[in-house]
């Protein structure tokens, strides 16, 4: 009916006509969609057309037309921030004197339209609602992640900027966008605003804000989600103390670009932009084994060729929350590596803690890793995660961080984020090295608090005037530290390096293999059958009588526990549905190599 | 709430909360009524807000009391000349009131704002004071989960309008002669009402409706007059004794008027009762400003209560906005009482539990207090028309000016109701099963594999005990709650289970003892922030009354803080004596507590109080200790590695319907016992009597030992309470009326496994390690039993003599049908050996038995 341009430069008229078609005045069902979503679905139903529509991730606002459609992918940092009552059908006259239905959905209310026709008495008893939702980037978005959907979308052919490339000058242009004639205080109020809603501190980012005419909306907090929707016009932010009418749509002053959605798509959980290639599945799977073997090798040479630490690394990139059973969660593995220090021998004991005692307040807290190894690390996880942060874990920034999001003024229901508001499946490396002694706050406190919720429970609380509001979430934790975290973590590995000299040459194409293995396997299928089940349970009965017999530890509930966790993952990295008996043995004889490592540290 | 919508602001739409009818609707006539009601709706709302300034002025600094006021005097004369047609209207309570000065305008731009001369109107000493106060009501008990809205209400009472009842009319008090003989005739000899003369000699209606207020005040009359006890009893289904055939009101008022009293309370359940005035009721709670200040004219100080269904401070909406409601709540705050009182009593600061019924009205929240900007959101708070505390026992003032107190029980409203009739007949028929005991306690936290015992320990703690006072004896009053206390392995799910009972319980509060201090456990005194006066918040233990406490790390908890729990634990209350506030606080709560053993792992060469260490005053008054030790067994071990495998099997069958109760279920069945069965151990009953007095004899028994005097648990009568509490609590889940035998052999039973008695070595004071299984359900006691009584008779066959172990399993083994494991019969010949009724020699497979 309708080119693919027409679609993406005239959604609104668009919208029309196909309202036209639909509507029947008498039968006045303003609920309903017109069919439109599902038009433009079927439109764009190829990925390669969706690409044709300009995203918001790469093209500045300001050189996008208000009134096309655009794309944006982003996490839900807040639904519902307003909802908003509005006529989604509109009678007004046309020049003719007739009658003529108008739809006002994708757009907000004009007000001039409306005073065009006098004569008409305003009757519009049909009323709807919109949500608002406010997106931001996907937060631990990694660079080559972002190339490689940048490149996937452009076919390859435009270049890519390196760098502090595209996505620093759209922000920049944003921000210029955003601040159009106002005056400069104001642009730094708005501009922290804003920053507050983005989880980590001090770094580039976009937000848009959606709004969404469905009514029924599956969207939680922190999804990843593909918006495709008309720009809204820009408007200049109302000057809140102009007016003094006291009360101002905080909608209205963030100023950030709006977009009104006409359907939106979830993103994979993975967020690896390889996947999208179909086939990527089978190569993995065929070449599982050796990846594997690679990837080891690749982590270890990191880990000063410790490949036990490797490939406990590994285990724990595969891990998720898989299911939450009468209040067991099940798959959660946070990774304590510990004895870093003394291993990393070649870090020359950090600058960084002695730059941030220097000038606390002047420099902006941007969470990154200052010290030699845990950026190295840092460096490793960023190149085969698609979702990956750093969290050093200074006083400084455990006191003026915050970790949780939160909502102090029960008045504006402006929601904060904090640093563990992340999407599904992202990795935070935190560095416990760099903590020092000294005072923890109150905000301290809650914070390590909100980390130590995550590690036991996954479990995020979001802090509101008065009440505490719990989210499930899946945020995969690594901890490096001297000793034992104090951090409740399910896994502890001392670090025991061999052969630091070692280093592994990469290229393209094995290190997107590793990207994919990790994102593919992670979400393998897993089951155990009956016989293997028998055996894992005598297993544990010999162990304990063994155990008991000789006087040592006895292996709890909680051992077991973790070993069923530990061996579900050893069999999805061999890339094996069914758990076997010889991978049982496998994860067994793993986790005790483990535990030797812990008792000879201990005993030094 | 739908769970994508959670991370808003609990903030109300703001145009939803506008007040639904300008206060000047009900001016009349109408028809010069229009432009006037324009100007004043511009005006209204500013000069509403620096009245209600000069309010919060005058209560917190006296001096800025004249500036505002004079402030307020030129906005009511603005007012003045922005309308000068406001006619006099004959209405009432309205624009005729109208008058120069400040107070008078709030009368004019809102009738019903008259009505704040009387929020603070109270029976009670505790308010019974004419000046503005405020009072914080706090939700009871904690808030756990979602609801948001209205957690806080400030009930403000603004008494500075120099119009006070008692001032204005006081011609019109207690008067019946007078009121009976007034010229408003109402009945005729029995016939209906005829037209009536009012004074003013026009009809006024309330604005927006057909109620005449003449006719209200006719029927309201007419049911003073009339109005008998009798009606209200019959339709409640009691006794009606002689008393109640008589008129009521005619003898109240008379009552009151000797006590100088002239506060009418206002039942409105007895409204209901009179048919005539059903109407009325219902109007009084739509209307009740205009309907209360016409109730006014016939008699003083009408304060309506009991409407019947008390709001949940939650759950009160726009549409609730200037309507009579009626809430409950905890006193938390009382801001003090600045100027002219009437009577000199103190403050009492303990919580109180109050109920308070009063219009429920919306302020427009002002961006700073000192401008007259306001914002399009609105505060609420409540007109209180009428106090009283919900616990029975404790109303003074009330009962005393109101012997028709109506049977209102204090409930909780955060108690998950059990309302729908289904529900019921469901219940009662969960309660019949023959295998409940186990059904419940398989149901909680199944998660938690085994631990049978625990569960059953912790299902009748959450049933609870009946709480008792001895009037006769005068005795104090007797806890019903059960404490436990869990003292094992690491690693033996203590803490999810803890975790467990805290979400269900109706009013959990989950703190872990190295975390909590002393006051945080009990009450601490700040200085509150807005009147700089001293105010008692309560800690973890008085905000679980009436639920339990979960204490985790028991053990790591200082010596002090534990200290605080002996009279939580015994007494529930807690005393605080702390700067200037002297006061005992409530702290009815079960309390469930869990530790490790003094080396964090049992240690079996030990006895097991070195084990557990805790000072026996504390001990004692757990009515159950559990040890949870994780024992090599090859049975059990295989099913939890078994329950845990199936776990990590992706959408196994794990969890039989039939097997479980949902949690939902368990909750209100347990809420449902809780309200609805007190069993009592009932005197005739010889054979629990008996039992009661057997078990604890010889538990006293064990403690008489000389050899082990110095370890042994020795049974006090805290234990025989201990028995009974629980054996209600058995009794209790079966929705039974009575304590029956079963009930507490079950007590006894739970007792004895507590502790592990049956397992423990009374000459050493340490456990047999071999003898310990934490998982011996009903069937397997059964089938112990039988063993048992099997061995008996084998060995009296044999005439007693000494047969040894082996072949006395293989013996009896051939006569049974089902395997009898060795684990079983060791069980079972322990126990009769404890029983004394044989004798155990020897050791492992050399052992010998005889008689």
């Amino acid at each position: 009916m309708f080119s693919l341009g027409d679609c993406i430069e005239r959604p609104l008229d668009i919208a029309q006509l196909i309202f036209e078609q639909n509507w029947n005045p008498n039968r006045e069902n303003c609920e309903n969609q017109f069919g439109i979503p599902e038009y433009f679905q079927s439109v764009f139903e190829n990925e390669n057309d969706i690409y044709k529509i300009p995203s918001l991730n790469d093209i500045p606002v300001d050189q996008i037309q208000p009134n096309t459609l655009v794309r944006f992918r982003g996490m839900i940092q807040n639904t519902f921030l307003a909802v908003e009552l509005y006529a989604p059908v509109h009678e007004s006259l046309d020049r003719n004197g007739d009658q003529t239905w108008k739809l006002h959905r994708y757009q907000d209310y004009n007000d001039e339209e409306q005073r065009l026709d006098p004569n008409l008495e305003q009757q519009n008893s049909h009323f709807d609602e919109k949500c608002s939702f406010y997106v931001t980037s996907v937060p631990g978005e990694t660079e080559w992640a972002r190339k490689i959907s940048f490149s996937i979308e452009h076919g390859f052919r435009s270049e890519y900027h390196q760098g502090t490339g595209t996505q620093d000058s759209i922000e920049g242009l944003t921000w210029q966008t955003a601040s159009l004639s106002i005056n400069n205080t104001d642009i730094d109020k708005r501009k922290k605003r804003i920053d507050s809603k983005y989880p980590f501190p001090n770094e580039k980012h976009i937000g848009v804000v959606v709004k969404i005419y469905e009514k029924d909306v599956s969207i939680k907090v922190t999804d990843v989600v593909e918006f495709v929707g008309v720009l809204e016009e820009h408007r200049p932010p109302p000057n809140a103390d102009a007016d003094g009418d006291g009360f101002v749509d905080p909608l209205a002053l963030l100023s950030v670009p709006c977009i009104h959605s006409i359907f939106f798509r979830k993103i994979h959980p993975s967020g690896n932009p390889l996947l999208r290639n179909p086939s990527i599945e089978r190569i993995v799977r065929e070449n599982a084994r050796e990846i594997r073997r690679e990837l080891i090798r690749y982590i270890a040479s990191v880990f000063c060729g410790d490949e036990l630490v490797a490939e406990f690394l590994l285990l724990q990139l595969l891990s998720r929350v898989h299911s939450r059973r009468s209040g067991l969660i099940l798959g959660k593995f946070s990774l304590n590596i510990t004895n870093i220090s003394s291993s990393a021998t070649n870090s020359p004991m950090s600058s960084h803690t002695q730059l941030s005692s220097n000038s606390p307040s002047s420099t902006p807290i941007i969470l990154t890793h200052k010290p030699y190894f845990s950026s190295t690390v840092s460096a490793l996880l960023s190149s085969l995660l698609p979702l990956y942060h750093d969290l050093p874990l200074t006083l400084e920034i455990l006191n003026n961080v915050f970790m949780y999001p939160r909502n102090l003024d029960a008045d504006d229901g402006f929601l904060e984020s904090g640093v563990l508001q992340v999407a599904e499946g992202t990795r935070l490396l935190i560095d416990e090295t760099v903590l020092q002694e000294g005072k923890l706050g109150e905000s301290g406190v809650r914070n390590v608090q909100a980390i130590e919720g995550i590690l036991t429970q996954q479990k995020l609380g979001y802090a509101f005037p008065f009440h505490n509001f719990q989210y499930e979430t899946d945020i995969g934790v690594i901890v490096l530290s001297n000793a034992r975290s104090l951090l409740p973590c399910d896994c502890t590995i001392p670090l025991s390096p061999t052969d630091q000299s070692q280093s592994y040459q990469l290229n393209e194409e094995l290190i997107n293999s590793f990207r994919s293995y990790l994102s593919v396997l992670r979400y393998a299928d897993y089951n155990i059958p009956e016989e293997v089940s028998l055996h894992i349970q005598n297993h544990y009965v010999n162990q304990r009588r063994e155990a008991a017999k000789s006087g040592n530890a006895l292996m709890t509930q909680d051992d077991l526990n973790f070993r069923m966790t530990l061996a579900r993952l050893v069999t999805l990295s061999f890339n094996e549905t069914m758990l076997t008996t010889e991978l049982w043995g496998y994860t067994q004889s793993l986790d005790v190599s483990r535990q030797t490592r812990i008792n000879q540290f201990q005993q030094r | 709430m739908s769970d994508h919508s959670q991370p808003t602001s609990p903030v109300h739409s703001p145009s939803s909360t506008g007040s639904p009818r300008a206060a000047v609707e009900i001016l009349e006539p109408p028809s010069s009524g229009f432009a006037i009601t324009e100007t004043l709706r511009n005006l209204g709302t500013t000069v509403r807000s620096v009245i209600s300034n000069f309010g919060q002025t005058s209560a917190s600094v006296g001096s800025a009391m004249e500036v505002e006021a004079e402030d307020m005097e030129m906005d009511a004369n603005d007012v003045v000349s922005a309308g000068p047609a406001s006619p006099n209207s004959p209405s009432f309570g309205s624009v005729a009131s109208l008058s120069g000065d400040g107070g008078r305008s709030e009368g004019f731009l809102s009738p019903r704002s008259d009505f704040t001369s009387r929020t603070l109107a109270s029976h009670s000493p505790i308010l019974a004071a004419t000046s503005r106060r405020q009072l914080d009501i706090s939700q009871f008990g904690t808030s756990r989960k979602g609801g948001i809205d209205h957690d806080d209400i400030t009930l403000a009472g603004q008494a500075f309008s120099p119009r006070r009842r008692g001032d204005v009319q006081p011609s019109q008090s207690i008067d019946i002669a007078r009121l009976l003989d007034s010229d408003v005739r109402l009945r005729d000899s029995g016939d209906r009402p005829r037209a009536i003369r009012d004074p003013a000699g026009a009809i006024s209606y309330i604005a927006g409706s057909s109620i005449s207020l003449l006719e209200v005040k006719v029927a309201f009359k007419d049911y003073l007059e009339n109005f008998r006890m009798q009606m209200r009893k019959e339709k409640e289904g009691k006794e009606v004794n002689e008393e109640d055939l008589e008129p009521f009101y005619p003898r109240y008022l008379q009552k009151n008027m000797e006590m100088g009293d002239n506060r009418f309370n206002l039942d409105l359940q007895n409204l209901l009762a009179y048919p005539p005035t059903v109407k009325l009721y219902h109007h009084l709670i739509k209307y009740p400003h205009e309907i209360l200040t016409t109730l006014d004219d016939v008699v003083t100080e009408v304060r309506p209560f009991n409407i019947g269904k008390s709001t949940n401070m939650r759950d009160l909406n726009p549409s609730d906005v200037d309507h009579l409601v009626s809430i409950k709540g905890l006193l938390i705050r009382v801001s003090p009482v600045i100027p002219e009182m009437t009577i000199g009593d103190q403050i009492d600061s303990q919580q109180i539990r109050l109920e308070i019924t009063g219009v429920f009205r919306s302020t427009p929240m002002r961006v700073n207090p000192r401008h007259r900007n306001v914002k399009s959101l609105f505060k609420t708070f409540i007109d209180v028309v009428h106090i009283r505390k919900s616990d029975k026992r404790r109303i003074a003032a009330d009962r005393e000016s109101l012997e028709n107190d109506p049977d209102m029980t204090y409930d909780e409203s955060d108690e998950i109701r059990t309302d729908a009739e289904g529900d019921e007949a469901r219940l009662i028929e969960l309660s019949r099963r023959s295998d409940l005991y186990e059904l419940l306690s398989r149901s909680l936290a199944p998660s938690i594999y085994e631990l049978d015992d625990v569960k059953k320990g912790i299902l009748l703690q959450l049933f609870g005990g009946n709480n008792k006072v001895f009037k006769r004896t005068a005795a104090p009053r007797y806890r019903g709650d059960i404490n436990i206390l869990l003292v094992g392995d690491p690693g033996t799910s203590k803490s999810q289970i803890l975790q467990y009972v805290h979400k269900i319980a109706s009013r959990g509060v989950y703190t872990s003892g190295k975390g909590s201090s002393a006051v945080g456990l009990t009450a601490y005194v700040s200085r509150d922030p807005d009147t700089r006066q001293l105010v008692l918040e309560s800690g973890a233990l008085v905000l679980s009354d009436g639920g339990v406490c979960c204490i985790d790390e028991f053990d790591k908890m200082s010596e002090s803080t534990r200290s605080v729990l002996h009279e939580v634990m015994e007494q529930q209350t807690v005393s605080v004596a702390k700067a200037g506030i002297i006061t005992t606080l409530n702290a009815r709560t079960s309390i469930l507590a869990s530790a490790n053993p003094i080396h964090s792992k049992y240690n079996p060469k030990l006895s097991i109080v070195e084990n557990i260490q805790l000072p026996p005053t504390l001990m004692s008054r757990f009515d159950l200790i559990y040890l949870v030790l994780d024992k090599v067994d090859e049975h059990s071990d295989k099913q939890l590695a078994k329950h845990i495998v199936s776990l990590y099997v992706e959408d196994s069958p794990q969890t039989d319907e039939n097997r479980f109760v949902p949690i939902e279920t368990l909750t209100k069945y347990i809420a449902y016992a809780r309200k609805h069965c007190k069993p009592k151990l009932h005197v005739d009953n010889n054979e629990a009597y008996q039992a009661l007095v057997d078990a604890y004899i010889s538990m006293r028994k064990l403690g008489e030992n000389p050899r082990t005097s110095e370890k042994i648990i020795t049974a006090t009568t805290r234990q025989l309470e201990s028995m009974i509490r629980l054996s209600e609590a058995h009794a209790r889940m079966k929705l039974a009326e009575y304590v029956e035998l079963e009930d507490v052999q079950e007590a006894a039973r739970l007792l004895r496994e507590a502790i592990k008695q049956y397992a423990w070595d009374p000459e050493t004071g340490k456990i047999d390690m071999d003898l310990i299984n934490t998982g011996q359900g009903t069937h397997e006691r059964r089938i112990l039993e039988d063993i048992g009584n099997a061995l008996q008779e084998l060995l009296r066959k044999k005439g007693g003599a000494r047969t040894s172990w082996r072949t006395l399993l293989l013996e009896l083994n051939e006569q049974s049908d089902l395997e009898i494991t060795e684990r079983q019969f060791e069980t079972a010949a322990r126990t009769l050996e404890q029983q004394g009724v044989l004798r155990i020699t020897g050791n492992g497979a050399e052992r010998t038995i005889s008689i």
